[in-house]
């Protein structure tokens, strides 16, 4: 490719892209143009279906089946890239241009290792061969993988979700590339991962000077990386700017409103967001002092064959409260929830519901009373799997109406509409397939099918978080409006802790199946922390500020106070608000 | 979906009615499924229809007539003992058609049944189960039909039950395979969750998510019966004379082969139109579906 080309590395000009469905086009992308310079990051931002990454696609001269280039150009250093044959083609995806995608799990071939992934994606430079093994290596170190030459020798399968991220991305340096195209290279890690691979590509950008296109949905991630932003909507341009303009002083009105909606640290409850983009913070009623508990854990262990996912926790839940279990993956905090929901029971511990209903939740649920069993309820994370496919909105909460409440099919229809209603539904979607509905709809579904049984306890798993920003907080305020008017208690687990502080009551901290920390949400936020929380807290990205080679910010945290009590384990700074401490847990950190 | 509900409950079959018409409307696209089908119905219509077809006996001996070539009133010609060749092929089919849907219909059922249970249940039960199963899949099926057959002597009914047992373990691995994509899913956690009965998660959650994958292996596996039962029925082992079947007819009258070809040819043309028809059938609604899927999750 001609390297004298002067001018922006990337120009998008007028670009529309249309798929044909049953003999009309459909625009995908409508007339989208942009340009990069060499050495400079464009994020391009945008909700599920704003065509976002079908731009990414492009820039790899790729279409999705069936789609193809309306109108305009795509041109890198000059060229037009669906100008190009077939030959050409392949010539670019292995010099010219590098995709890093979301899950790197996915796109690493599960029988290979991964040394020799990196090494055949230095093949086309025809190197000898001791010089690509010596190359292999040394991109191994640079994207800080530990221990490389025996990490090297592992498959995909051994490897963790930020070492194989890590992998994808010495594979995408491996070819030297002009331009580096980042789809959401972030989404599927949690947050402690997800710092340290952005802090790791903006290292390498500037290092390499690197040219990169990054296509996300988080705002946070976006001010963290990007000099330039692109807003997209259903397909056009909305927006396009300087990251420091666009993300402080937006002009859009849909901009703003999806600024409004990210969750920011700072918030002391849930935000509503009107029209126009202005967010309000709702007060939060608190919790009475004398709510009675309904959940009780009194040193649940729970065991996966040989590895324990729970060691030891003891909590509490109140009626009304809306607790939440907060870690990274692995941390155990699913594991608990859903042994609180009835599908494996603790190996030992026990966990008891009280309140309106007495009985004990150490068996699973077939085990339990039907009473019993109603009363804990779960919401789960995916809404696209957590419908079956094949049956009608209607059919979905009738079943828990039927099941639990022995109604007849007529009643418990009546009892449908008035469940999609509270859910903020139109009862009139009862008889679509979950197909047919957008993401937040199938979660709200999900919530009324939960609801169905008459819970006390509703168990929420990470809810929100593969819905867009504007949908989460619609869906946060309805969990709310539930709460205060069912006087429901939650389970919410999340590793979003801006999420976490709009909406709980109380926080538990997770690491390694333990719990580190536990207390008021307040108390919690404003420190003095176990630095496990401290790292979670600080791993929260801000749009706000934009933009930062540099770590985004240091929370200024209290210290510790000085020994005082005499528990062994834990440390109490009163009003609920404990530590686990340093030497009675687990402290190791290990790398990613 | 954009007109207004009514509140009554005919929109699950309105979107039961939408799934068909698209599935109707892709394999009208594929010509293999059009001919595949097309040759279904055709034996299945004839089958029915054979007694107004044709008005001769499929049995009765008429010794004047033995060994006719064609002619105006025996259009493929008479066998041995007098019997119009063309009229035991069309009779013929019925006996194929019915053992084979029944035999396939029980080996899909139970292998259907304990499939998805051994997927769902999983443990201990599923290692058995599967190890089992293995044992039974390394005998040669005729071989078991064979013994079956000869043990509890011939007969439609033994021959079902043999080939319910043959090819059962391989319809149990194909609807494990698809009911374990299935079983981790949220909507069947959901259901344990409430601590339904095993059953009842079956039939609600996990069956209807791989009736396409039954009904494809329903198709495959009848045309592999068809042919199974014709070959014992060739052997000996199956219909008894003189029961109209492909298999026996190709045995009795292949000694006349040179000098009566029709006899032959008829019931092997039969026999592998059949096959044929089944078999691509099986491949064009495999491809419908997998198309469906990749539209849904465009």
């Amino acid at each position: 490719m001609n390297t004298e080309h002067t001018g922006p590395l990337v120009r998008v000009e007028n670009l529309s892209v249309a798929y044909t469905s049953e003999g009309a086009d459909v625009p995908v992308v409508r007339g989208v143009s942009f340009q990069v310079r060499a050495g400079r990051t464009l994020a391009v931002v945008g909700e599920s279906g704003s065509g976002k990454s079908t731009v990414a696609a492009a820039l790899l001269a790729h279409l999705r089946h069936g789609s193809r280039v309306t109108s305009g150009r795509v041109e890198l250093a000059g060229q037009d890239l669906f100008g190009l044959d077939p030959v050409a083609v392949r010539r670019l995806r292995a010099h010219d241009v590098a995709l890093v995608g979301q899950n790197a799990g996915h796109s690493l071939t599960p029988s290979m290792r991964v040394g020799a992934q990196i090494e055949e994606a230095l093949l086309p430079q025809r190197l000898p061969r001791h010089e690509r093994r010596a190359q292999v290596l040394d991109l191994a170190e640079k994207v800080d993988l530990p221990a490389p030459v025996s990490l090297l020798r592992r498959y995909p399968h051994q490897l963790s979700g930020g070492q194989q991220q890590r992998v994808a991305i010495a594979m995408a340096l491996a070819a030297r590339p002009r331009l580096l195209v980042l789809d959401e290279p972030t989404t599927a890690l949690d947050v402690l991962t997800q710092a340290r691979i952005l802090d790791l590509v903006a290292d390498l950008s500037s290092e390499l000077g690197l040219t990169s296109i990054l296509v996300s949905h988080d705002l946070g991630v976006v001010s963290r990386m990007a000099d330039e932003v692109l807003v997209m909507r259903e397909g056009a341009v909305v927006e396009q700017g300087s990251a420091q303009q666009v993300l402080t002083a937006p002009e859009h009105p849909y901009t703003r409103l999806l600024l409004a909606s990210v969750p920011r640290l700072e918030d002391r409850g849930l935000i509503e967001v009107d029209q126009d983009g202005i967010r309000a913070v709702r007060t939060r009623t608190p919790v009475p002092e004398d709510a009675p508990e309904v959940v009780s854990l009194q040193n649940v262990t729970i065991d996966h064959g040989p590895t324990r996912a729970v060691d030891g926790v003891t909590l509490g839940l109140r009626r009304g409260e809306v607790l939440a279990l907060v870690g990274e993956s692995g941390s155990g905090k699913s594991t608990l929830a859903w042994s609180l929901a009835g599908l494996h029971a603790p190996s030992s511990g026990h966990m008891r519901l009280q309140g309106r209903t007495e009985g004990d939740l150490d068996a699973t649920a077939r085990r339990r009373p039907l009473d019993v069993r109603r009363r804990v309820q779960l919401v789960f994370q995916n809404a696209d799997t957590s419908l079956n496919p094949r049956r009608a909105v209607r059919e979905a909460i009738r079943r828990p109406l039927r099941f639990f409440g022995g109604l007849s099919r007529r009643e418990a229809d009546g009892r449908v509409h008035t469940l999609l209603s509270d859910v903020a539904l139109d009862p009139a979607l009862s008889g679509r397939l979950p197909g047919q509905l957008s993401g937040g709809q199938r979660q709200r579904v999900g919530i009324a099918r939960a609801l169905a049984g008459e819970p006390e306890v509703v168990v929420a798993d990470e809810v929100t978080t593969a819905l867009d920003v504007s949908v989460q907080a619609s869906v946060l305020g309805l969990l709310e409006q539930l709460r205060e008017e069912r006087d429901l208690a939650f389970v919410f687990i999340s590793h979003d802790l801006a999420v976490v502080r709009g909406i709980a009551d109380r926080v538990a901290v997770l690491r390694h199946g333990r719990v580190v920390e536990e207390g008021p949400v307040e108390a919690v936020f404003s420190g003095p922390n176990h630095p496990y929380t401290r790292s979670l807290i600080d791993a929260v990205l801000d749009p706000s500020d934009a933009h930062g080679p540099e770590p985004a910010r240091t929370h200024l945290s209290p210290e510790l106070p000085s020994d005082t009590g005499d528990d062994p384990v834990w440390l109490d700074l009163g009003a609920g608000h404990r530590i686990r401490r340093r030497g009675s847990g687990p402290e190791t950190t290990e790398a990613t | 979906m954009s007109e207004p509900n009514h509140g009554t409950p005919s929109t699950p079959s309105r979107t039961a009615a939408h799934t068909v018409s698209r599935t109707v409307r892709t394999l009208r696209r594929s010509r293999t499924a059009c001919v595949g089908l097309g040759l279904v119905a055709l034996h299945l219509a004839v089958a029915v229809l054979a007694p107004l077809l044709t008005s001769a006996s499929p049995t009765a001996n008429v010794p004047d007539e033995a060994l006719l070539g064609p002619s105006g009133d025996h259009w493929l010609g008479t066998d041995a003992l007098g019997r119009d060749v063309l009229t035991r092929v069309v009779y013929g089919g019925q006996y194929a058609l019915t053992v084979s849907f029944a035999a396939t219909t029980c080996a899909i059922a139970l292998g259907t049944v304990l499939g998805c249970a051994t997927a769902l249940k999983g443990g201990r039960l599923d290692g058995l189960l599967m190890r089992v199963l293995d044992a039974v899949l390394a005998i040669p099926p005729i071989l078991a039909l064979l013994v079956v057959v000869t043990v509890l002597g011939a007969g439609p009914a033994v021959i079902v039950l043999a080939v319910t047992l043959v090819y059962t373990p391989q319809v149990v691995r194909v609807v494990r395979a698809a009911a374990l994509g299935v079983a981790p899913l949220d909507y069947v956690t959901a259901a344990r969750a409430r601590g339904e009965r095993t059953l009842s998660i079956l039939l609600r959650e996990v069956l209807p998510n791989i009736v396409h994958v039954v009904a494809v292996e329903f198709a495959m596996r009848a045309s592999w019966v068809v042919l199974l039962i014709s070959s014992l029925s060739f052997l000996g082992f199956g219909a008894d004379p003189p029961t109209p079947d492909w298999g026996l007819m190709i045995s009795e009258n292949r000694t006349a082969m040179v000098v009566l070809p029709w006899a032959t040819l008829a019931p092997i043309i039969a026999l592998a139109t059949l096959v044929v028809g089944l078999n691509l059938s099986a491949d064009g609604l495999s491809r419908a579906w997998s198309v469906d899927r990749t539209e849904e999750a465009s």
